[in-house]
């Protein structure tokens, strides 16, 4: 009976597409982007593009098996991959097991394929396990000791491993997917104020201690102020997007990525991609994201359970919000804070770990079909009640057979 | 017209004085006979024509047939009548044609009764009038006169109900969960959830199912209804409820859900619920003695409902009672939470030498003859901050008329044991 009704099931084919045609664009700028890159350090130019097809592979066969499972099957396995994520977080700062690039220890050597970013596969683990936590002390979510202490502790947990892996940007993410559950599940405003404002302070002192960053900091406020030097990469971002104009210089036809641009085929590829495509290269892409969100937070809205709520919202958030700070880092919005652009930027767990949340989303979206009432909903339904009643056409009854 | 009444019991009644009233010729079959049903026919109408024990010819000139809840809807007798042309019904079927109120259905394996009480309560909390019936005790069909448009009518749908009814339109449909019971009278269990399904299926686009997204089966049934889908976990913030177990939650999260779809405000909503102190034998507090909390249950009457129960106290020192008559149940998700939840069981009743060899990985289990000694025992073993729980997960039949005399006698005989 019920494995024949969820067969009727349709999957969220915009969702799926909107992915199909990220990663697709993405590929080809990460193909772009790193051709002088790979070239010069590894003789082949499509060394990261074949790296990053191969990740991407994976990721559509993750994607595929878990948008067909039902994601209530991750329930159980939830403490297990947090601590199995948590392991890892911790097994990379081991200085001959981890892997430094630019002076941060995040990766394990990953043979063939690369590198493996835990952390990445830690955005998953951890979505699942909160989404899985707060689904199980809802009914004390208010509870300051209960519920909000534990929950502030365990995300503090996780800060502090990936500050010892000196990733800011994974960090902030990391707080976006655990505030976002929180936030489906009812919790006090109150708290998440408390929470986010005590590590934004956490975060200013982390940035007053760490030279790097505060130089970057310098470096948002005028870029041009110190162009060679540590304001490089951000002019550098800018040039490329102004020299894009509206409709770009043409896909591979960059001048940034040939050494000027750093990180060009990784958190800056947003750059070469405005640089390439132009205006309205950037305009689809944000578009792409935004359609995103609103097919992810639609499958939130719609999913039969709270479980399935907390889930999709972080795994849309994850991925938004991320999306987001990456474009606000390129345009200098927002000061350097190195996250990539999901589905684009070069990086194999991380485009896995994104397509296997994908599929997570694609199982929750497909199992509900209904409309809550519940608050996030709130407003859609006083709209609907204003237009009219929901009970008057039931109460007059037109078409009850008597 | 000539109406057949099928089986004499308390909706027989009804059926016939509602059926006599609008003028109908009525006859009424039951398989029993006039010395067992002597209270019955004395609240018949005196007009109605009595055909007990076996009658081969009562179906000659019966142009409609309906049937009590209790009577199979595959029966020889409801067949026969199909054969031949006559028009099958039910009480609830004659109900649902008739009732101009707006109509809310409750059903599901467990926890039924105590969300159709609380939804009950909930939409009472509003301006419009409520009328509470179904299986939950007395037949609505006689009240049919007081209902105008206005009134929500809140129904307790049982499988058997929702079976006998032709087109069961409800404005708002509620499937609690669906767990494998009374699958001797369905038979299969796709049969069962087929059933289950009717409380939302015939609903229209303005009608609403509410459903419960965290049992899988009932999540399955979401694109059986052309209605507006509400998952009722994910109602927020959580109700006020007063009553312990998490099954208690979904019940009010399901009466809360309602209450939105009725269009009342939350603060109402939550004080209706905060102030629900719950259905008679159904996880019932009969009193606190010596740090002792004592709960009849005597609604449990298979062992899924019987696990719930046992599940409703974590962390305190749980004595089961529990035993009673019936055969064919799944027993082993009831014995792995009875040997994680509970202290003690002590064991009564037909199925009491089964549960005992289930069980025999318990520290203690206990056998008693009788429900007094059953309290004696309970009292005995039972300890400061904990909980004695008259759970049976059996049916009542062998040593009581029902569950409602078997809780009756449990919370008589408590009350005795601590009168002194």
């Amino acid at each position: 009976m019920s494995t024949r009704a969820r067969e009727g099931k349709q999957p969220d084919r915009l969702l799926l597409f909107t992915t199909v045609l990220l990663c697709g664009a993405g590929l080809v700028m990460v193909a772009s982007a790193s051709v002088a890159r790979a070239y010069t350090q590894y003789g082949s130019a499509f060394y990261y593009a074949e790296r990053q097809a191969a990740w991407m592979a994976i990721g559509f066969v993750a994607l595929f098996v878990l948008s067909r499972i039902d994601y209530h099957k991750l329930r159980p396995l939830a403490p297990a991959g947090a601590v199995v994520a948590s392991l890892l977080m911790i097994l990379v700062l081991v200085p001959h097991l981890g892997v430094t690039v630019n002076g941060a220890r995040r990766w394990f050597d990953a043979g063939p394929l690369g590198t493996f970013q835990p952390s990445e596969l830690g955005k998953l683990a951890f979505a699942v396990f909160v989404a899985y936590w707060i689904d199980k002390n809802a009914a004390q979510i208010g509870d300051f000791r209960k519920v909000f202490l534990p929950f502030a502790a365990a995300l503090c947990g996780v800060l502090v491993l990936l500050m010892l892996q000196r990733d800011l940007g994974t960090a902030v993410v990391m707080v976006a997917i655990f505030v976002s559950v929180y936030w489906t599940a009812g919790g006090r405003f109150r708290h998440m104020a408390l929470l986010i404002g005590g590590l934004g302070a956490g975060m200013v002192v982390v940035t007053i201690k760490e030279p790097y960053r505060f130089a970057r900091l310098a470096a948002y406020k005028n870029p041009f102020a110190d162009p060679l030097g540590a304001g490089f990469q951000a002019t550098q971002s800018l040039y490329g997007l102004a020299s894009g104009g509206w409709f770009g210089v043409g896909i591979s036809h960059s001048i940034e990525k040939y050494g000027w641009l750093p990180e060009a085929h990784t958190d800056f590829i947003f750059a070469i991609l405005g640089e390439e495509t132009g205006l309205v290269g950037t305009t689809l892409v944000m578009l792409g994201f935004l359609f995103f969100g609103l097919r992810g937070y639609r499958a939130a809205l719609r999913a039969p359970d709270r479980f399935g709520v907390g889930l999709a919202a972080s795994i849309t958030t994850w991925i938004c919000f991320e999306a987001l700070l990456n474009m606000a880092t390129v345009t200098n919005t927002l000061p350097i804070t190195g996250v990539p652009l999901p589905f684009f930027s070069y990086g194999g767990t991380a485009v896995a770990t994104e397509l296997a949340a994908v599929g997570v989303l694609l199982s929750i979206a497909r199992s509900g079909t209904g409309s809550s009432l519940g608050r996030t909903d709130e407003a859609i339904d006083r709209w609907r009640r204003d237009r009219r009643a929901p009970v008057s056409g039931a109460r007059s009854r037109p078409s009850v057979s008597r | 017209m000539t109406a057949l009444v099928v089986g004499a019991a308390r909706s027989g009644i009804a059926l016939a004085i509602h059926l006599t009233a609008s003028g109908e010729s009525v006859r009424v079959v039951d398989r029993k006979h006039a010395a067992e049903l002597r209270n019955e026919l004395a609240q018949m109408p005196p007009d109605v024509d009595l055909r007990l024990g076996n009658d081969a010819g009562v179906l000659e000139g019966v142009d409609v047939v309906y049937a009590s809840p209790g009577v199979p809807w595959d029966s020889q007798l409801l067949n026969d009548a199909r054969a031949r042309g006559i028009p099958v019904s039910s009480e609830i079927d004659l109900f649902l044609k008739l009732c101009p109120g707006t109509v809310v259905g409750i059903t599901g394996t467990n926890g039924k009764t105590t969300t159709t009480a609380l939804t009950g309560e909930v939409l009472a909390a509003g301006d419009r009038p409520v009328i509470v019936g179904g299986n939950i005790g007395d037949t609505v069909l006689d009240r049919l006169d007081e209902i105008t448009p206005d009134h929500w009518v809140v129904l307790e749908l049982s499988t058997f109900q929702l079976e006998s009814v032709e087109r069961t339109r409800l404005h708002v449909g509620v499937i609690l969960n669906i767990t494998p019971d009374h699958l001797d009278r369905h038979g299969t269990f796709e049969r069962y959830v087929d059933l289950k399904a009717r409380a939302i299926e015939f609903a229209g686009p303005e009608d609403y199912a509410v459903l419960n997204g965290r049992d899988e089966v009932v999540r399955g049934l979401a694109e059986r209804t052309r209605g507006q889908v509400v998952w009722f976990d994910q109602h927020q913030p959580l109700p006020p409820i007063a009553l312990p177990g998490a099954h208690n939650m979904d019940n009010a999260l399901a009466a809360a859900a309602v209450g939105r779809i009725a269009g009342l405000p939350d603060d109402t909503i939550n004080q209706a619920i905060r102030s629900f102190k719950g259905v008679e034998h159904r996880l019932e507090l009969v009193g606190e003695w010596t740090g002792v909390r004592w709960y009849n249950d005597s609604k449990a009457t298979n062992p899924d409902a019987g696990r719930v129960a046992v599940n409703s106290f974590p962390g305190a020192p749980v004595v089961l009672i529990a035993g009673g008559y019936g055969s064919g149940f799944e027993l082993s998700a009831w014995v792995s939470d009875v040997l994680a939840k509970t202290e003690a069981v002590i064991l009564l009743g037909a199925s009491a030498e089964l549960l005992q060899a289930a069980l025999r990985h318990h520290p203690k289990v206990l056998r008693v003859a009788s429900l007094e000694e059953a309290v004696e025992v309970a009292a005995g073993l039972s300890r400061d901050g904990g909980v004695v729980l008259f759970s049976p997960a059996y049916k009542s039949y062998d040593m009581f008329k029902d569950y409602e005399d078997r809780g009756n006698q449990f919370k008589a005989l408590v009350h005795k044991r601590f009168a002194a």
